[in-house]
C-alpha cells in the first residue's frame, strides 16, 4: 500500500477495511522513481509525490494514522542513502517492524552490514528482498542473518505477470533458506495462485497491484472482497508478527 | 569424445553479488517489461527469471545439437605455437565452434530459441544481425525446425557480407537492411542520415517493432540476455571435459557477451564456488571500435537504441553510439550482458581492445599456421592470445574460443591479402 494513497483519509479507511484479512501491511514510501514497480504501483507513487508526500517527511504521516495491524515499511535505499540512520529512526518511531529496501542487495551490496547495524540500533528487525534471479549464497546469507522475513519477488516488477514458473522458484528459495519466513509477491491476483504458492513453500503472500487497481477504480469494496477471498484460500502459518 | 551437456549452466546462481534487475525506462508510461510476453518466446522469459543453477536442455534441442555438430573439438594449436615461437614454452588450445554447421557458436542458442518460439505457436522468428553469423544461425535453425525467419541486417554488413546474406536467403529467410523503411525507428534513422550504416542496437529496435506488429512472430535474441548466454554454456561445459589441464588463461572475443560467457562461465562458476580455476585469468578481447568493457561506463542503459526493450545495468558506450563499420560487425554492439559486465566490474574478467588491422594480421598468421580462416570477430581473441603468449611464464596454458570461421568473410581479408602479396606489409607487426 503506497503511503497515503489516494488521500490520507481514504488510506486510513482502506487499511481499516482490509484489516480482517491482513496479517501485516507493507507500506511503501512514495518516490519519484519507483524503479522496481510496475505501472499500477507507479501511478500511486506519482500521485502521492504530486500531493507532496514523499521522502522522510512522508514517514511522519504514519504518526497521524492509526494502523491496527503490524506493518513494515518499503522504501528505495537510493532515496535515503544519505539519511539511512535518520530514516530507520523515524521508521522505528512510527512503529514499523522493519524496513525493506528492495534495491539494497542489487545496488548497495556493500551496505548490508550498515543496514543491519542501524536497524538493530533502533530496535527494528531486518528484512531482505530477493529476486527470481539471485545468487544462492545470498539467499543462504539472508537466512543466516535471521531476518523477520525474506521477500521473494516472483516477477521482474510489481503487478506484471510474465510466463515464469514461480512455484519452482519458491521451492528453490525454500530449500536455500530452510525454515526462515518466506514472503512472496508481485502479480499475485487470485486465490488459486496464492494457494499454490503457499503449497510450494511460501509462508505468506503480498498482494499489491491487484488491490491497488481496484482502489484506483474507486472499488474499495472489490479490493476488500479480493483480500477476503485470498485470505480465505490460504492458511496463513505462524506469522512472525504473531498475527494471522 | 561424445560428451554433450544435458544442462545449461546459469551463472546468476553463483554470482558473488546479486545481478541488478532489468528495469523499465522511467520516462515511459507503458512497461517495456510487461511487453516482453509479446516479444520473446515464453520459455526464454522463464529461463531469464529462474533460481535454477542448471537448466535442463530439452531432448529435442539436444538432438539438433548433435545434428549440427556438437560437441565441437578442442584442438592443440601446435602450428600456431611454432609460428609464434612459443612452442614447448606455452601451450595453446582452441575450442573450435566454427565446426558447427552455421560456422559459428550462434547456433547454440538459435536452436533452442526457435524451438521455444515454435512451441509458443509462432510461425515466424525475427532478429537482427551484424556480420550475419547470428542471422545465418537463426535462418538455419528456422529451416530445420520449420518456421519462417526475418532478419534485420545492419546496412553496412548487408552491403559487405554478401555471401552470408545470400546464404540466409537460400535458407528461406527474409533479409532486410537496417535501418529500413519497414519500421518507425528505421524511417527516423534514415530521415536523420540517409546513408546510416546501421547499428546492432537500432536493428534490435526494428526487429522488435516488426514482432509487435503480429502475434505470430517472436523475437530471438543473439546475445546479452542471461537466458541466451546460458545456452552458450554448452561450449564451456564441453571444454571442462576436453581440456587436458587447467589453463592459466581463457580468452574469447566479446560483442554482447554470449561467446565469452558461454566459453568461460562453467569455469568461472567453479572458481566462484571454490572448486578450481583459482589461477586462471579470463580475458575478453573486443574491438577498439566498440570497446564497451575497456572504455564504457557501468550503468543502466537501453538494450536497444529505441528503448523498446527494458534497461539493463551493463558496461555501455551509450545506446546511441554508432561504431564505425568494421569487418567484425558482430562486435559492434554498444553494451555487454549484465552478468559479464558485473564480473568485469568485480575484477573476474579483464578486457583488452584491438584495432582492426592488428587483428586481421593475427588472423592471417593463425590461418597460415593452423589452416583455418577465423571469423574477424574470433580473430580478436587470437590477437589477445598472441600478446599473452609472448608475456606468459614458461609452462603456461592458454585456451581460447575460436567462435567461428571466416570462410564467408573473405571481404575482410581482401585488402590485407593484397598488401601481403605485394609485400607492403608483413604478417607480424614490427
Amino acid at each position: 500500500m503506497t503511503l497515503g494513497y489516494p488521500d490520507v483519509s481514504k488510506f486510513s479507511e482502506i487499511l481499516e477495511n482490509l484489516a480482517p484479512y491482513v496479517g501485516f501491511y507493507e507500506i511503501g514510501i512514495p518516490t519519484r522513481n519507483p524503479k522496481y514497480d510496475g505501472p499500477t504501483i507507479r501511478t500511486t507513487h506519482y500521485h502521492m509525490v504530486r500531493s507532496g508526500i514523499t521522502g522522510l517527511e512522508a514517514l511522519k504521516l504514519l504518526d497521524k494514522i492509526e494502523i491496527i495491524k503490524p506493518f513494515t515499511i518499503m522504501a528505495y535505499l537510493s532515496e535515503f542513502i544519505a539519511q539511512l540512520r535518520l530514516f530507520l529512526e523515524e521508521a522505528a518511531a512510527v512503529g514499523a517492524l522493519c524496513v525493506l529496501f528492495p534495491d539494497l542487495a542489487f545496488e548497495y551490496p556493500e551496505m548490508i552490514d550498515k543496514y543491519i547495524e542501524e536497524s538493530e540500533r533502533v530496535g527494528l528487525r531486518t528484512c531482505f528482498f530477493a529476486s527470481s534471479r539471485f545468487p544462492h549464497q545470498w539467499l543462504r546469507l539472508y537466512a543466516a542473518l535471521n531476518p523477520l522475513y525474506i521477500y521473494l519477488g516472483l516477477q521482474p516488477a510489481t503487478g506484471i505477470k510474465l510466463p515464469i514458473f514461480v512455484e519452482k522458484n519458491v521451492r528453490i528459495a525454500r530449500l536455500l533458506i530452510g525454515d526462515r519466513y518466506l514472503v512472496v509477491g508481485f502479480a499475485i491476483r487470485t486465490p488459486e495462485v496464492a494457494l499454490s504458492l503457499i503449497k510450494n513453500g511460501a509462508d505468506a503472500i503480498v498482494i499489491g497491484s491487484a488491490i491497488i487497481e481496484r482502489i484506483i477504480n474507486n472499488d474499495v469494496k472489490g479490493a476488500v472482497e479480493l483480500a477476503h477471498k485470498i485470505h480465505a484460500s490460504i492458511n496463513i502459518k505462524n506469522h512472525p508478527t504473531g498475527c494471522r | 569424445m561424445t560428451y554433450l551437456p544435458s544442462y545449461w549452466y546459469n551463472i546468476v546462481a553463483d554470482l558473488p553479488v546479486p545481478l541488478p534487475p532489468l528495469l523499465d525506462p522511467p520516462e515511459y508510461e507503458s512497461s517495456r517489461i510487461a511487453q516482453l510476453t509479446k516479444i520473446l518466446p515464453s520459455r526464454i522469459i522463464d529461463e531469464e527469471y529462474t533460481l535454477n543453477r542448471l537448466i535442463r536442455i530439452p531432448e529435442e534441442v539436444r538432438a539438433v545439437y548433435r545434428k549440427i555438430g556438437r560437441p565441437t573439438p578442442l584442438i592443440r594449436a601446435e602450428g600456431f605455437e611454432k609460428a609464434l615461437g612459443v612452442h614447448r614454452v606455452v601451450t595453446i588450445y582452441y575450442k573450435y565452434e566454427g565446426a558447427l554447421l552455421a560456422g559459428s557458436h550462434k547456433l547454440n542458442t538459435a536452436v533452442p530459441q526457435v524451438y521455444y518460439a515454435k512451441t509458443d505457436g509462432a510461425s515466424e522468428v525475427v532478429t537482427e544481425t551484424g556480420a550475419g553469423q547470428w542471422g545465418l544461425a537463426v535462418s538455419m535453425a528456422a529451416a530445420m525446425l520449420g518456421v519462417k525467419a526475418a532478419i534485420f541486417m545492419t546496412r553496412s554488413s548487408y552491403l559487405s557480407k554478401v555471401s552470408r546474406r545470400i546464404a540466409m536467403e537460400a535458407l528461406g529467410a527474409k533479409v532486410i537492411p537496417s535501418p529500413s523503411r519497414r519500421t518507425k525507428t528505421g524511417k527516423n534513422a534514415l530521415y536523420r542520415n540517409a546513408h546510416h550504416p546501421g547499428t546492432l542496437g537500432l536493428a534490435i529496435t526494428e526487429a522488435v517493432e516488426y514482432v509487435l506488429a503480429s502475434p505470430y512472430r517472436r523475437y530471438v535474441a543473439g546475445s546479452v540476455l542471461e537466458s541466451v548466454i546460458t545456452h552458450q554454456t554448452v561450449i564451456g561445459q564441453e571444454v571442462l571435459h576436453q581440456m587436458p589441464e587447467e589453463p592459466d588463461y581463457m580468452v574469447a572475443c566479446v560483442g554482447g557477451g554470449s561467446n565469452m560467457a558461454g566459453f568461460t562461465y562453467p569455469a568461472i562458476g567453479m572458481k566462484l564456488r571454490g572448486e578450481g580455476f583459482e589461477k586462471t585469468k579470463f580475458i575478453a578481447a573486443e574491438s577498439a571500435a566498440a570497446p564497451r568493457l575497456s572504455r564504457g561506463e557501468y550503468r543502466y542503459d537501453g538494450l536497444d537504441t529505441g528503448l523498446v526493450l527494458p534497461l539493463a545495468k551493463m558496461y555501455t558506450l551509450g545506446r546511441e553510439y554508432v561504431p564505425p563499420p568494421i569487418h567484425a560487425a558482430g562486435l559492434r554492439y554498444h553494451g555487454a550482458s549484465s552478468s559479464l559486465s558485473l564480473l568485469r566490474k568485480l575484477g573476474y574478467i579483464k578486457a583488452v581492445a584491438y584495432e582492426q588491422e592488428e587483428v586481421l594480421r593475427a588472423a592471417i598468421l593463425f590461418a597460415r599456421s593452423e589452416g583455418i580462416i577465423p571469423a574477424p570477430e574470433s580473430a580478436h581473441a587470437i590477437k589477445a592470445v598472441i600478446d599473452i603468449s609472448h608475456k606468459a611464464p614458461k609452462g603456461s596454458v592458454i585456451i581460447f574460443n575460436l567462435s567461428g570461421h571466416g570462410l564467408l568473410d573473405t571481404d575482410a581479408y581482401e585488402s590485407i591479402c593484397n598488401e601481403l602479396v605485394t609485400g607492403e606489409i608483413s604478417v607480424f607487426n614490427d
